[in-house]
């Protein structure tokens, strides 16, 4: 697919990378020349360099032909701007990104008005996953499939944990729940276990079940932790005020430092209930004081991802409960896999591969299976696609046991009439039901590339 | 540096060129001809590279400095195996004629030691001229355009191997560019063949002549070069596309999209053929009189002109007996050679004119010392960076075609004798004056001088930077 993207600072860059890896053609709009030809010689695209909100360089750009208008820019103004004039100049889709939160609450009209396929709010994507996470604190990440009562869950086996030594068949009657476990991150490899599996201690392990089954299996295994009920929060950023909005309505008390007089005024303001303190959070003697070592979470939000990792660290060995730090620098997120005690988060990570899945949707609105959402399981190379079956899908009409699956596969969850089951040896696939994909180090881009193609037709 | 990355790089460029030595062992068979000699190097090519080709990158990084000596020694090594036919079927029984003859050959230099090329084997032939049409767009683009390779790696390679003082792809993608640009080349050279075959030339000798204009190298299958075919039609024919091939490949793409407009609007484009036309009607001036009448003049300066300028270096007379004033008309012409992105060597139109701006600016800014301006090429500002690298190029150019003269004068040869052979090989012409005229040959040269003009044509083709990096420590060292 043609996109073009406006803006290569770190996020247009990230989703650039994600949308390059996955073989799209990419134009880049860049106003600096040295940030661009910077860009150009580390991913394979072209480029064009000017101002995104004047139309020459969209037409230099030829957005016209494009299927895809990404207004990624630090500017909210000129985002809305250049989407405007793509469309007008004939982009098939326009996505914009926008921070200030009074354009964010009228998204949905400025959507209509702008004639967008739709916006991201970064921030606002943070304070979500920063949230659901806080709300299940025994998970590094949380994915919930909506209107279809169906999570996957990533979490760490830890070193005492009951699932250690323990072979995955054996799971469903150890615990007698209905859960799946769809897969494994050992030792930095991905893959999709097989029955014979055997747990380690560090292992990273997504699980998919009904929210209920997964409780009930957390408690039972004793991975289960108590949701969080007060929150300290370092930096009083734009993704703090909507975290503590979220974290709020759920009864969650929360605590933010704040730097800048100004904008503990402003956060007082617009929180009136979360308690703001004014005071330098890279002081040490300031984080005692506010009471980490009694918080069951501290989330480090400040604009700089080198005091969120150190603030992060010292507040997990003071005790704090569950510690996020947003890190915005994917490059960081590798090396901090296992020195950071529980999750880093990157803003550019999560739209990118929002973007990535919305993408993959556009591309494949095919006959035989459409892709209705997508999401990575803690990395790139692992993701859960749903798809709907289409009546032509070769997938239909046998039960799995017969169908010929590639290796890296698995099918991890049937949704038939918005309920959803894990799909066994006797489950026949019918059209319009949709099915939940993980895959691990293989792109699948419609439901039929699920399965191997020579074993296939020796089947028939 | 990332030593495996490299060596896998060429094994796939050794492989390649055994695929490709399969056109001139057809041939040879073809003409009844032994296939051995193309055998033997294609089996030795299978074996080397296939062994390099299974060489597993431990790292993928892969920057500006493993594309660089990829490019160099892909470079060397085809032309040292690239020469074994000629040895093996006893054409070119001495080893350092028939590596140069090689070099020339994929460089598109078109300078040769041969006497009387007309008593090769016709095997040898083909593959003497198709060396030309390889090197043209260059091996490694032609990988690019077949194998699935990262484009991220790609890009340090293009970069290394099309001439130009910057690089700009067609398409986002590095493989659809260089499948674009090889569809361009390889259409044009059909189109040529097939011109060539209305002016009543044999199909074996169209194909071959197409294959040397479209390279820009000069190789001929005639003793005489295109003299020898007394036609005014194929002259004009061969004239025009040694023309069009001097030209940027992107401004025909953007032809075929219907840009025709945008295309001849381009500033190089309108530099070149000014300088085409300016120096024809100087030299047509200036020779009328002694070639009998006006027409004949412009039919001889054109020809000779545009296979300068292109850096192609067929003849269709002996210009070593015009005017002086003709005559370093030519010379100069040397150094200009083609637009940045052609097959054509030489300086390039493009450099000229960003050095031509920057002169300007440069003493404009000495009468007025607080004046800021930037250097426009193709209504697109340019970065210092790569005004800066031009000059540097530049300078190395010059040094480099003067070392060149230092070396070939220990010959005892005259001045201009050296100095255009000098030149003619480091712009990739092929014919220069006097002894190495388009009468003559580089025969006469000792092995030194060979080995230097060899050198000179190989820093020519890849733009000075690839051949030079290869004999800097810093560019071999482990760690960076």
């Amino acid at each position: 697919m043609k996109i073009v993207i406006a803006g290569t600072d770190r996020m247009g860059m990230e989703i650039a990378r994600q949308l390059c890896r996955e073989g799209h053609d990419l134009t880049l709009i860049e106003q600096q020349q040295e940030r661009l030809e910077q860009a150009l010689g580390s991913l394979d695209v072209i480029g064009c360099c000017g101002s995104c909100a004047v139309p020459e360089t969209l037409a230099e750009a030829e957005v016209g032909q494009a299927d895809l208008f990404l207004a990624a820019t630090g500017s909210d103004e000129a985002n809305l701007i250049s989407c405007q004039l793509a469309r007008r100049l004939g982009a098939r889709h326009a996505v914009v990104l926008l921070r200030n939160p009074d354009y964010i609450q009228n998204s949905e009209l400025l959507k209509d008005t702008m004639n967008l396929s739709f916006s991201i709010h970064p921030d606002f994507m943070v304070a979500e996953e920063i949230s659901r996470v806080l709300q299940f604190p025994a998970a590094i990440r949380v994915e919930s499939f909506p209107d279809c009562e169906l999570e996957i869950v990533t979490f760490r086996v830890e070193e005492k944990s009951k699932l250690v030594g323990l072979p995955l068949y054996k799971i469903g009657s150890r615990f007698g729940q209905k859960i799946l476990v769809c897969c494994v991150e050992q030792n930095g490899s991905f893959q999709i276990p097989r029955g014979d599996f055997v747990l380690c201690e560090g292992d990273r392990i997504s699980v998919t079940g009904s929210p209920g089954a997964l409780r009930r299996f957390f408690i039972a295994s004793d991975v289960y932790k108590k949701p969080v009920k007060n929150v300290i929060l370092l930096g009083g950023s734009r993704s703090a005020v909507h975290l503590t909005r979220l974290l709020e309505s759920t009864g969650v008390s929360v605590t933010i430092i704040e730097q800048d007089l100004q904008r503990c005024g402003y956060l007082a303001e617009q929180l009136r209930t979360a308690d703001i303190r004014c005071a330098d959070g890279t002081d040490t003697a300031v984080l005692q004081e506010t009471g980490v070592r009694h918080s069951d979470g501290f989330v480090a939000l400040t604009g700089f991802d080198e005091y969120n990792i150190i603030l992060g660290m010292y507040a997990n060995k003071l005790g704090a409960g569950k510690v996020i730090a947003k890190v915005s620098n994917s490059k960081y997120t590798e090396l901090l896999r296992d020195v950071f005690p529980d999750r880093t988060l990157s803003p550019q990570s999560l739209v990118a591969e929002r973007i990535a899945g919305y993408v993959r949707g556009l591309n494949h609105a095919s006959e035989k299976s459409t892709i209705e959402a997508l999401y990575y399981l803690g990395d790139p190379r692992v993701s859960a696609t749903e798809f709907v079956v289409g009546e032509k899908s070769r997938c239909v009409g046998r039960s799995l046991a017969e169908l010929p699956l590639c290796s890296g596969v698995l099918l991890a969850a049937v949704i038939r009439m918005g309920k959803s089951f894990l799909p066994d040896g006797q489950t026949v696939l019918l059209p319009g039901d949709r099915v939940i994909v993980v895959t691990a180090g293989r792109t699948v881009l419609s439901l039929d590339d699920i399965l191997s193609g020579e074993r296939f037709e020796r089947a028939l | 540096m990332n030593r495996r990355i490299v060596g896998n790089i060429l094994g796939k460029v050794l492989l390649a060129e055994a695929a490709l030595l399969m056109l001139p062992m057809t041939a040879a068979a073809l003409f009844r001809e032994s296939v051995l000699p193309f055998l033997y190097p294609a089996l030795l090519l299978l074996l080397i590279g296939g062994m390099l080709n299974r060489i597993r990158p431990l790292r993928t990084d892969f920057y500006a400095r493993e594309g660089f000596v990829s490019v160099g020694l892909s470079w060397v090594l085809m032309s040292v195996f690239g020469a074994l036919p000629f040895v093996l079927a006893g054409d070119i029984p001495q080893g350092i004629d028939a590596l140069f003859e090689t070099v020339s050959g994929f460089t598109t230099t078109g300078a040769s030691i041969l006497d009387n090329p007309e008593t090769l084997s016709r095997g040898c032939m083909f593959w003497r001229l198709f060396t030309h049409w390889i090197g043209g767009m260059g091996v490694l683009v032609f990988i690019a355009a077949v194998l699935p390779v990262s484009g991220d790696r790609y890009l340090h390679i293009m970069r290394a191997e099309v001439p130009g003082p910057t690089v700009s792809k067609l398409v986002p993608r590095v493989r659809k560019t260089a499948r674009i640009l090889y569809l361009l080349y390889l259409g044009l050279t059909l189109a040529e063949c097939v011109m060539l075959l209305l002016g009543g030339m044999s199909f074996y000798e169209a194909l071959l002549h197409s294959f040397a204009t479209a390279g820009t190298g000069g190789f001929s299958t005639r003793a005489e070069s295109i003299a020898a075919f007394h036609s005014g039609y194929l002259e004009t024919v061969i004239a025009v596309f040694m023309m069009l091939f001097g030209c940027n490949f992107n401004l025909f793409y953007l032809i075929l999209l219907g840009h025709a407009a945008d295309a001849l609007r381009s500033e190089e484009l309108r530099v070149y053929l000014g300088i085409i036309a300016v120096s024809t009607l100087l030299i047509t001036a200036n020779i009328a009189a002694d070639c009998g009448g006006i027409l004949s003049g412009l039919r001889l300066a054109f020809f000779q002109v545009t296979t300068i300028i292109s850096t192609t270096g067929f003849t269709s007379c002996d210009f070593g007996r015009w005017p002086e004033f003709s005559r370093w008309i030519l010379v100069l012409l040397m150094f200009v050679g083609g637009c940045a992105g052609s097959t054509g060597g030489g300086i390039k139109v493009s450099r000229l004119i960003l050095l031509a701006k920057s002169a300007t600016a440069g003493l404009k800014r000495m009468i007025h010392p607080t004046q800021v301006k930037r250097i426009w090429l193709e209504k697109r500002p340019v970065t210092n960076e790569t005004v800066q690298d031009v000059h540097i190029f530049f300078f190395v150019y010059l040094f480099a075609c003067g070392l060149g003269v230092l070396i070939l004068s220990l010959d005892g040869r005259d001045l201009s004798t050296n100095l255009s052979a000098s030149i003619a090989c480091i712009s990739n012409v092929g014919p220069g004056l006097a002894a190495v005229g388009p009468t003559g040959n580089y025969g006469f040269f000792s092995t030194l001088s060979k080995l230097t003009l060899c050198f000179e044509m190989l820093l020519g083709r890849l733009e000075i930077f690839p051949m030079l990096f290869l004999f800097s420590p810093a560019v071999w060292k482990t760690n960076r």
